[in-house]
């Protein structure tokens, strides 16, 4: 055993400094937020059933409406509703999936409405398919080239449930050339309320 | 000077006192007068006499576009009405309402809360005050053997009498008629923004006053980050014309 006072010697100082420098250079100059952060998206397109790990995904249909027709209440649009069929298909235990948004080539994002039967959210045991509508009020500029991302984690707070989780990113395939005619369609939306979904929307799989 | 003379007086009075009178004794009366403008001068710098006056708010006019945090409003007029839709005052009551069109100019969505909030309900116009949950205030005063110190907020909040929680509006897309939660951005809803109104109020404007909201990045003091904070600030300030009660009373405030 040793006694007395260690010497603090030049080596053992340089030592020290130079591993708390690169220590900082590398918390500093890594790009680890983006490690940390970045969500696996699995892209895809309408009709597509997506493989998120947790659930396999598929949008079945996508409309646009200018009035939704619920139970209790019909809702107007701000500017067009995109209305988003959806049907999830939970893999490993109960899940719900707590994201749906929609994201322009601005990179503008919306979210969905709760009026008119319309879903913000979808829980799902394993074993069986359930089919959502999604209904989201956006500008006509937002319609050419629009995503729905959807995932189990809520896009809130900068997609902070979504970190290194599987996503949906879904083109709803609307071109240039058809927003004029979806924009000036007067059509009216019944969205069905959340359920079992039927053999064409993937309820007879597995 | 009773108390110089006292056994035990104040040290740093004791000290002070001979530091005036030393000083004092050698200045003429104009000296003395200056000295003591600027000892008083000093003396009140700690209660906030040289901080900047606030800023007055901007005035605000029916019709004209404001920008308050992510949006812009534009407020069309003020009605009032028995009822809206499913909005129903108490017997002695009428509804209020503020027609405005909001647009977010922003990227994301807004809570449809955030300018709920942006716009309290006016003063000392009648608007009925929230009910407090559980009458706090009522069963602490009802049970004095309860033991319990009634919360230091309840008592503080009841002395003003038009003051104690007037109640945020109730936002209504005038479109359909149906409570707006979510604003997207990119568009414009013609709302209502809607409180419950006493009918002894016969004035023919509201003050209508709406607050700053500040963005913040990152914040300091909690967890949460990129979100507006409304401030204790009023940001526009107007007198709102209010059109009389319609004959026949409809979901639709803004129907003419």
């Amino acid at each position: 055993m040793r006694h007395g006072r260690r010497r603090i010697t030049w080596k053992g100082t340089a030592l020290v400094v130079g591993a708390v420098t690169a220590g900082c250079a590398l918390v500093t100059y890594l790009p680890q937020d983006a490690g940390v952060d970045t969500p696996f998206i699995v892209e895809g397109e309408v009709g597509e059933t997506l493989d998120l790990t947790y659930a396999k995904l598929t949008v079945t249909e996508v409309r646009v409406a200018d009035t939704l027709t619920g139970l209790s209440e019909a809702a107007a649009a701000g500017g067009t509703f995109v209305v988003v069929d959806a049907t999830w298909r939970a893999t490993q235990g109960q899940t719900s999936f707590g994201g749906a948004e929609v994201t322009d080539r601005q990179g503008r994002r919306f979210w969905p409405t709760n009026q008119a039967g319309c879903s913000t959210s979808a829980s799902a045991q394993p074993g069986y398919a359930w089919r959502t509508t999604y209904c989201f009020d956006v500008p006509r500029d937002a319609l050419a080239g629009a995503t729905v991302r959807l995932a189990r984690g809520g896009q809130s707070e900068d997609h902070a449930g979504q970190r290194r989780d599987a996503v949906a990113v879904i083109d709803l395939g609307i071109t240039p050339s058809e927003v004029d005619t979806l924009w000036e369609a007067e059509e009216t939306v019944s969205p069905e309320a959340p359920g079992y979904a039927p053999a064409s929307a993937g309820g007879s799989e597995g | 000077m009773k108390h110089a003379r006292n056994d035990g007086p104040d040290l740093a009075f004791r000290l002070g006192r001979r530091v005036v009178t030393a000083v004092a004794d050698d200045m003429s009366t104009t000296q003395r007068v200056v000295a003591g403008v600027v000892a008083a001068l000093v003396a009140i710098s700690p209660f906030g006499a040289w901080n900047e006056v606030e800023p007055q708010a901007d005035p605000l006019t029916v019709g004209t576009p404001v920008e308050v945090g992510p949006f812009e409003v534009t407020v069309e007029k003020a009605a009032t009405a028995d009822e809206l839709g499913h909005l129903v005052p108490a017997p002695g009551n009428h509804m209020l309402a503020v027609v405005a069109h909001v647009t977010n100019t922003g990227e994301v969505p807004e809570y449809s809360s955030t300018i709920g909030e942006a716009i309290p309900a006016p003063e000392n116009v009648g608007i009925i005050p929230e009910a407090p949950l559980g009458e706090p205030g009522t069963v602490t005063e009802a049970a004095p053997g309860t033991g319990d110190a009634p919360d230091g907020a309840d008592p503080a909040a009841s002395p003003s009498p038009d003051e104690p929680g007037l109640p945020s509006a109730s936002v209504v897309n005038i479109e359909d008629g149906t409570s707006i939660r979510i604003l997207n951005p990119g568009l414009t809803y013609r709302v209502a923004l809607i409180w419950e109104q006493s009918d002894t109020f016969s004035g023919d404007v509201i003050p209508l006053r709406i607050m700053a909201l500040e963005w913040i990045e990152e914040s300091a003091g909690s967890l949460d980050n990129e979100y507006w904070l409304l401030l204790d600030e009023v940001a526009f300030a107007g007198q709102i014309p209010v059109e009389p009660a319609k004959p026949a009373p409809d979901a639709d405030a803004g129907a003419q």
